[in-house]
């Protein structure tokens, strides 16, 4: 008996040792991320709140889907202002699509997300491990992994990130996000860990600061998404734009 | 002869002192104040140009081609290298007087409340200060920015009053920017002065940051996107465009202050319309004065030209007495108010007369050519001829018996 106990508890220790020790890369941690918040494709609704500085804020909700790395569609549904207006990812190309014009412009990287504090890249582009180089460096809090993301291409929207990972479940808990200078733009706070599906969870929110300006923030709110899906290539092409 | 009859002429003025001098004030008033507007008017269109060109812009600027084009876009995209010997390049030029590199760009700036659009210059203040010598002048508040100023900032005043900004270390503010690729940057930076700018939706985003910082800020290292250059004489400006285009090839853009900036070109030229108009009718008013004065004065006479018509004098002779007189008092009238218009001027011009006009607390410099002067006074003694001319003609074609009548 006792040495079944002793047994078990080697055991357990032995499970939890392998937990706690930081045996784990970087890269796989990238990895991890990448897959989590911007899984390969999938298809979902999604609301962005945006509060401004003058205490206004504005609920912008959309369709997305994503298919492979590098393309990626939105369609806005509300509110009346912005429905019926298009986003479209190829490669390292975007185009805003607008309905009244019937017409689509390009869109840059760094620009503003509707106005609110994501930028495009931060919705349209969620691919760490091709355009950062991790490495993992002291949490000040032992239940997460801290990793420093340096920009491996001058594309890239920041020059360097701070991730902070839960020890766990692997789920990104939080993020800074940083200018040449050195200087914090944004910070990130993920939330409301949620399983859409028996094999896919993820955080349903995430909290975007401005650090420029703190009265500023934006939430990106997942309703519904599905990861199970073989997206049409036709919809990831400029002709379909306007077509819904 | 002629010698004669400009003793006649000259008798004549003497003797009717009060009309001659009627005449000739007449004349002496008008080219007086011709000559003073155009001075005052000329020095005007200077201060506008000067105040735009050697405060801000400069008398040339290069580009990457494309520039103008998108300028609205993202400015720090066409940029190019700035090596010391380019510098040396461009400064050999003839007529060139200096040259200073500046980074454009487009990005926010907040008072970590709110955040509004600026349109940025990165400058070098000691270069900028040989392109631009009035560039001080458009400092409101605080001072402008010196070469070892890292994070000082100069903010246009409509800029600082929307985002609370004052003068001063408290006032910090966050620049935010991109490089071309779309990496974001921020930095922090605290305004040394306000300034004032064309109008107020230009003030409204205007800043003007050390040029290290701008290029920090958008990645550029060491590159810049735009040269602005100072030449000796504007007029120089056409010979220097070409010899730049020439040294730095086509894939630069070489343009003057017109180019630069279309809507100070265009107020510039509507306002000569204006005043070559209002010069035009006032010299006009003036010269019907003179031609009335001088037709009064040739009908009083209409008795003294029957006497002479009576003993022999013919009819040629009476009217070149009468056109040697007109004359007399158009080129003497004329010269001494061309000298009173150009020495007011010169009066006004020695302290410069204070105006409002683009910036706060210009000059104006009045100035007059001397051929405007000249031709002010020719232009005077050919009216005054004319307008002693026809009613001469008529009164000498008169009978004697009925001029002696009259």
């Amino acid at each position: 008996m006792n040495r079944v106990f002793f047994c078990l508890v080697l055991a357990m220790n032995y499970t939890f040792s392998q937990a706690a020790r930081a045996d784990v890369t970087a890269a796989e941690l990238l990895e991890k991320y990448d897959k989590i918040m911007g899984p390969t494709q999938f298809e979902s609704e999604m609301e962005m709140t945006s509060n401004r500085e003058d205490g206004t804020s504005r609920t912008y909700s959309m369709k997305a889907l994503k298919s492979g790395d590098d393309k990626f569609r939105i369609w806005f549904t509300s509110p009346s202002a912005v429905s019926g207006q298009e986003i479209l990812r190829i490669g390292d190309n975007s185009w805003l699509y607008l309905p009244n014009l019937k017409r689509a412009s390009r869109l840059a990287n760094r620009d503003s997300f509707q106005g609110g504090d994501f930028n495009n890249s931060d919705i349209l582009r969620v691919n760490y491990t091709k355009d950062f180089d991790g490495k993992i460096i002291t949490s000040e809090e032992p239940s997460s992994y801290k990793l420093e993301l340096k920009s491996k291409n001058k594309d890239t929207s920041y020059d360097l990130i701070h991730l902070w990972i839960a020890k766990s479940n692997f789920m990104p808990l939080k993020g800074e996000y940083f200018g040449t200078s050195g200087k914090k733009l944004r910070s990130a706070e993920f939330s409301d860990v949620k399983e859409f599906s028996k094999s896919y969870t993820r955080p349903a929110k995430v909290l975007m600061k401005n650090e420029i300006v703190p009265a500023r923030s934006s939430i990106l709110m997942i309703k519904k998404i599905k990861t199970d899906i073989s997206p049409a290539p036709q919809k990831f092409l400029q002709t379909d734009l306007g077509k819904g | 002869m002629t010698l004669t009859f400009l003793q006649i002429a000259f008798k004549n003025l003497t003797r009717n002192r009060r009309r001659s001098l009627f005449t000739l004030a007449a004349i002496f008033f008008g080219i007086a104040i011709v000559i003073v507007l155009k001075g005052v008017a000329d020095g005007f269109l200077n201060m506008t140009v000067e105040s735009v060109v050697k405060s801000r812009i400069g008398a040339i600027q290069v580009h990457k081609v494309g520039f103008m084009e998108n300028l609205a876009g993202n400015p720090v995209g066409l940029n190019f290298e700035y090596a010391p010997e380019l510098e040396q390049k461009i400064l050999a030029i003839e007529h060139v007087t200096g040259v200073a590199p500046r980074v454009n760009f487009s990005g926010t700036i907040s008072n970590g409340k709110n955040q509004t659009i600026v349109f940025g210059t990165g400058v070098k203040p000691s270069s900028e200060l040989k392109v631009c010598p009035q560039a001080p002048s458009i400092i409101t508040k605080g001072r402008s920015l010196k070469d070892e100023d890292s994070s000082h900032i100069i903010v246009g005043n409509e800029l600082a009053s929307s985002l609370n900004l004052d003068v001063g270390s408290s006032s910090n503010v966050t620049l935010s920017g991109a490089s071309p690729e779309g990496r974001q940057n921020a930095v922090d930076a605290s305004v040394t002065g306000t300034a004032a700018a064309l109008n107020a939706l230009a003030e409204l985003r205007f800043v003007t940051v050390p040029l290290k910082l701008a290029q920090d800020l958008t990645g550029l290292d060491q590159r810049v996107t735009e040269l602005a250059l100072s030449v000796d004489h504007m007029e120089n400006i056409p010979t220097v465009k070409a010899k730049l285009g020439e040294l730095l090839g086509n894939k630069y853009e070489v343009i003057d202050w017109q180019e630069a900036q279309p809507f100070i070109r265009d107020v510039v030229f509507r306002q000569k319309v204006i005043i070559s108009i209002v010069s035009v009718v006032l010299f006009i008013l003036v010269m019907f004065l003179v031609g009335n004065t001088m037709l009064m004065t040739v009908h009083e006479r209409n008795k003294e030209i029957g006497t002479m018509l009576a003993i022999g004098v013919t009819q040629g002779q009476i009217l070149r007495i009468f056109i040697l007189e007109a004359f007399t008092l158009g080129l003497v009238g004329g010269i001494l108010g061309a000298l009173l218009g150009i020495g007011a001027n010169f009066i006004m011009s020695l302290n410069g007369v204070e105006f409002t006009a683009v910036f706060q607390k210009t000059l104006l410099y009045p100035e007059v050519s001397s051929s405007f002067a000249a031709g002010s006074v020719l232009a005077a003694c050919i009216c005054t001829i004319l307008a002693g001319f026809l009613p001469a003609l008529k009164a000498s074609n008169l009978n004697p018996v009925d001029a002696l009548r009259s």
